[in-house]
């Protein structure tokens, strides 16, 4: 069962005349980029053939958007720092983020933008300072902190700030950032100051009367529950924030500006720790970047009238919420179109109360900025229940597709599915195939019949098409295969998409269901593109595993200590208890039959982290690589009869496109996590071609989340974020340039 | 070459070859593969028959009367407990949340069953993005928080690290 396109999806397609004029916009728009990027190319001596192929962003040896360019390649073309030269790279600097924070933190998610002769980040931790940074010594040039609310101190998504954005309006140098407390502020780039005569003045303590707005009336404004609550007497308290019975929303992903627009993206409590069905859904809001002015806002939860709205039954569009966008955003100036990726709806274990398709979570949007309404849209799965929420923006690129010039949009998933859109039309570049997964067995709960597999790109790991068949199982010795067959005999066997049981599964026939799934939780780990060939490079590590049990909680469910409930005295940080009123019928309980393994062996064949390269053009392939060394206790274990897995050492591939190069280094945190590095940690410069490593220079501390690149005043540097628990170095960037 | 055999859901028997150089690599609870059959006993007991079918896994009625404890006899400390709590929370928040160790439901599975089997099934598959990878000592202190989690009693010792010791202390209704 192929289709290769579903019009069913996009009934709002542009008509043929409109396209038309699209294409003609377009291709002025396209050509005088070209010339201007020819110039920039001309100015800085970058050899790049292809130039229109890369969106806006690095031309002049900048970094303007967090991704790099507006489509979020994480890629740049400056060559200054090349492969005979890489091994001579030395610390330029080190930007320390301990003082941002009451103790220590350890991560930095945030990837600076270096625009107009500064970087620009958030610093590492809760607090999420703004800061400005001198690009060739490090020095803190500004910071900016918002003032305290408890809106911000309940935020569940304090530490997990991403970035700025930055827009040149009116003449002048903008930063604008969003914050957990949920508010938007514009601040002058050149102080850190929030901008004159800008949005509406906050009525709290400490906040100035301009620069700022604050997002939740907006948001609120027309919103059911919201308006039930002011009915019932309630009122809006701008310093607490929604009502907890009602819902939370913060913000972790930066917003992006797009031709006079700022888009402002949300995030909640994570769905997989809710154990009640409400919540506020993640709309996405417009401002206007000049004035602060409210622009639009795009219901991520259909209301009546509005295009997949019946896909939710159960009157659940009115109480659900979240369907936020964590992982920022992508956008064709062009085009005029912003690129969002969505998160699931309230409670991603147990759906029986919002039965249906549940459009728009788990999907791309494509939104045009003037006016917030939907160009296109994919939803790539339907009705999440296994956390496969999307963790990065699409990448967006020109390719030459069977010899015709595509301009692509490419998701990357936790799934380790790659898909591939016209990003002007959200067609799929290659067929897509609606496979059959495994239905839900717990009472009341809703599956989709079939979910979507793209037949191009191939996924990064083949084990999700099917999952542990006969190829997959750890075959080193005979004996060993046996074993493992014999453990596997007693399971459900399948790829992506496998439910949780309910508690009390009958285990005659199968003791449990497991998935597998191919790439992980990427956003520390990012793919990038190279837009000059289309060549993906991605990170990805294999995971098989039972699913847990969904158990009846009989409406009664236990608050997250870690999200503990405010008292008189305010709240202290990461504290949002579980939102909404009403219990869930079942919840996630430990106890189900996992997946064993043999004297410590997985049964199927290991992958820690293997680095990717696909060739976007023709959607294959091209070549895997092992990064880092198998680990000894694999390597030398006595079932494996001597043979090296080649699965790459524990940790997670971070990469980078600068120039020839495809820069590299190892990560050993994902989320909170961190993995103690056994190795000095090491910056590679690999070959585009094979990944081969060419060059490499140590590390202060590991890497995390992403690196990025500029030239200033004639000189390439290379910052990566950087830190480390186990070495107890804080949450830092380290910028790295030529002697 | 060592044949060992385990119970699977009380209904099928497997065997499993152990290598001389395989038991080199047992922990102090024995082997990997007596730890599995642990695993899957465990799971034999969360099956309605289970609690009459005596499928010869670990726990047997002589072996819960010589020397068991009770999660209500206040096996853990509360510093051990907090300690766990932020342990989790680094660890395993980014998938887990607390409330799928705690509550009526999974008291109801783990009743009869040992905290060593849920820390066996922890401490060899979690983190998922680096199985084994905390102490001993972490895991033991997030067993403690789920432990406390539950409303089970405070006491005055740590639980202890011990696997053999785990095996002895065995979950029941809080209430």
């Amino acid at each position: 069962m192929y289709t290769s396109f579903d019009s069913r999806l996009y009934p709002e397609m542009e008509t043929p005349t409109k396209m038309a004029k699209t294409e003609f916009w377009h291709f002025m728009c396209r050509s005088s980029m070209l010339f201007l990027s020819i110039a920039a190319a001309g100015a800085i001596g970058v050899p790049e053939s292809a130039l229109a192929q890369r969106l806006t962003g690095t031309e002049n040896g900048e970094w303007r958007y967090v991704g790099g360019d507006a489509g979020s390649t994480r890629s740049s073309p400056l060559n200054q720092i090349n492969a005979d030269n890489f091994g001579d790279l030395e610390v330029a600097w080190t930007w320390r983020s301990d003082n941002f924070n009451s103790t220590p933190y350890y991560f930095f998610r945030a990837t600076p933008l270096y625009v107009d002769g500064r970087l620009y980040t958030v610093a590492g931790g809760t607090r999420r300072q703004a800061v400005a940074i001198d690009p060739p010594t490090g020095e803190t040039l500004w910071t900016f902190r918002e003032p305290e609310t408890i809106r911000f101190l309940r935020s569940p998504r304090q530490a997990y700030g991403k970035g700025v954005a930055y827009a040149e309006v009116d003449g002048r140098e903008v930063i604008y950032l969003t914050t957990p407390g949920f508010f938007l502020w514009a601040l002058d780039a050149e102080t850190g100051r929030p901008l004159e005569n800008w949005g509406q003045p906050v009525p709290l303590d400490g906040f100035s009367q301009t620069g700022v707005v604050d997002l939740l009336p907006d948001l609120l404004e027309d919103w059911g529950p919201w308006q039930d609550y002011l009915a019932d007497a309630g009122s809006y308290d701008a310093d607490y924030g929604i009502p907890r019975e009602l819902g939370m929303i913060t913000s972790s992903a930066p917003p992006i500006v797009v031709n006079g627009v700022v888009v402002v993206l949300t995030s909640h409590q994570p769905a997989y720790g809710q154990t009640r069905i409400e919540n506020v859904p993640g709309d996405i809001m417009g401002f206007d970047a000049a004035t602060g002015e409210f622009l639009w806002k795009f219901h991520v939860i259909p209301r009546p009238g509005e295009f997949g709205h019946e896909t939710w039954e159960n009157d659940a569009w009115y109480w659900s919420g979240n369907v936020g966008q964590w992982a920022g955003a992508s956008a064709d100036p062009d085009l005029n179109l912003v690129y969002l990726v969505t998160n699931a709806s309230t409670i991603q274990s147990y759906v029986g109360h919002r039965p249906g398709d549940n459009l728009f979570g788990g999907s791309v949007l494509a939104l045009d900025v003037t006016t917030g309404e939907r160009r296109w849209h994919y939803q790539i799965h339907r009705s999440d229940q296994w956390n496969y929420d999307l963790p990065v923006p699409p990448m967006l690129m020109d390719l030459t597709v069977d010899g015709q010039r595509v301009p692509a949009a490419i998701q990357n998933t936790k799934q380790g599915l790659v898909f591939a859109f016209n990003r002007e039309t959200g067609e799929p570049i290659w067929p897509v195939e609606e496979r059959q997964v495994i239905q839900t067995e717990v009472p009341g709960n809703y599956t989709s019949p079939t979910q979507p597999y793209p037949t191009l790109p191939e996924p990064l790991d083949p084990i999700i098409l099917s999952g542990i068949t006969d190829e997959f199982v750890i075959d080193y010795t005979p004996e060993l295969k046996e074993q493992a067959l014999d453990v596997l005999s007693g399971f459900r066997l399948a790829g992506l998409y496998v439910p949780p049981l309910p508690y009390d599964h009958d285990q005659t026939e199968f003791i449990n269901q497991v998935g597998c799934q191919g790439a992980g939780n990427v956003v520390s780990h990012p793919p990038t593109a190279d837009p000059s060939t289309g060549m993906l490079y991605a990170s990805h590590r294999r995971t098989c595993s039972a699913a847990g049990y969904l158990g009846p909680t009989n409406g009664e469910d236990v608050d997250d200590p870690s999200y503990a409930s405010v008292t008189e005295g305010g709240a202290t940080p990461n504290e949002t208890p579980t939102t909404g009123r009403t219990v869930a019928a079942w919840a996630p309980v430990a106890g189900a039959p996992r997946l064993p393994t043999i004297d410590g062996l997985t049964v199927y064949k290991p992958i820690n982290n293997h680095l990717s390269s696909v060739n976007l053009n023709t959607g294959r392939k091209r070549w895997s690589v092992p990064v880092g060394e198998t680990p000894e206790e694999l390597l030398n274990h006595p079932l494996l009869g001597g043979q090296d897995p080649e699965t790459g050492s524990r940790g997670f591939s971070i990469q980078m496109v600068a120039g020839d190069l495809l820069v590299q280094t190892k990560a050993y945190s994902e989320g909170a996590q961190q993995i103690d590095h056994e190795v000095t940690p090491m910056l590679h410069a690999r070959d585009k071609e094979t990944g081969e490593i060419l060059a490499s220079v140590e590390l202060p501390a590991p890497a995390q989340y992403g690196m990025m690149t500029y030239m200033h005043e004639g000189k390439q540097y290379i910052v990566v974020q950087i830190g480390s628990i186990h070495a107890d170095f804080p949450g830092s960037l380290v910028a790295l340039t030529l002697p | 070459m060592e044949i060992v055999t385990y119970p699977n859901q009380g209904r099928r028997m497997k065997e499993f070859r152990v290598t001389g150089a395989q038991r080199k690599r047992r922990s102090s609870i024995g082997a990997a593969t007596i730890g599995l059959s642990m695993l899957i006993a465990g799971c034999a007991t969360a099956s309605p028959q289970a609690g009459t079918d005596p499928a010869g896994g670990p726990r047997t009625a002589d072996v819960v009367e010589g020397g068991t404890q009770s999660v209500m006899s206040g096996v853990f400390t509360a510093t051990q407990a907090a300690r766990g709590q932020d342990t989790f929370q680094q660890a395993c928040s980014s998938c887990h949340s607390p409330a799928e160790f705690s509550g009526p439901v999974f008291q109801r599975i783990w009743t009869d069953r040992s905290v060593g089997e849920l820390y066996h099934v922890i401490s060899t598959l979690m983190p998922q993005n680096n199985p084994g990878g905390l102490s001993a000592e972490e895991y033991t202190d997030i067993l403690a928080f789920f432990l406390r989690q539950n409303g089970y009693p405070e006491g005055e010792h740590e639980l202890q690290t011990d696997p053999a010791a785990l095996e002895q202390v065995i979950f029941e209704p809080a209430s």
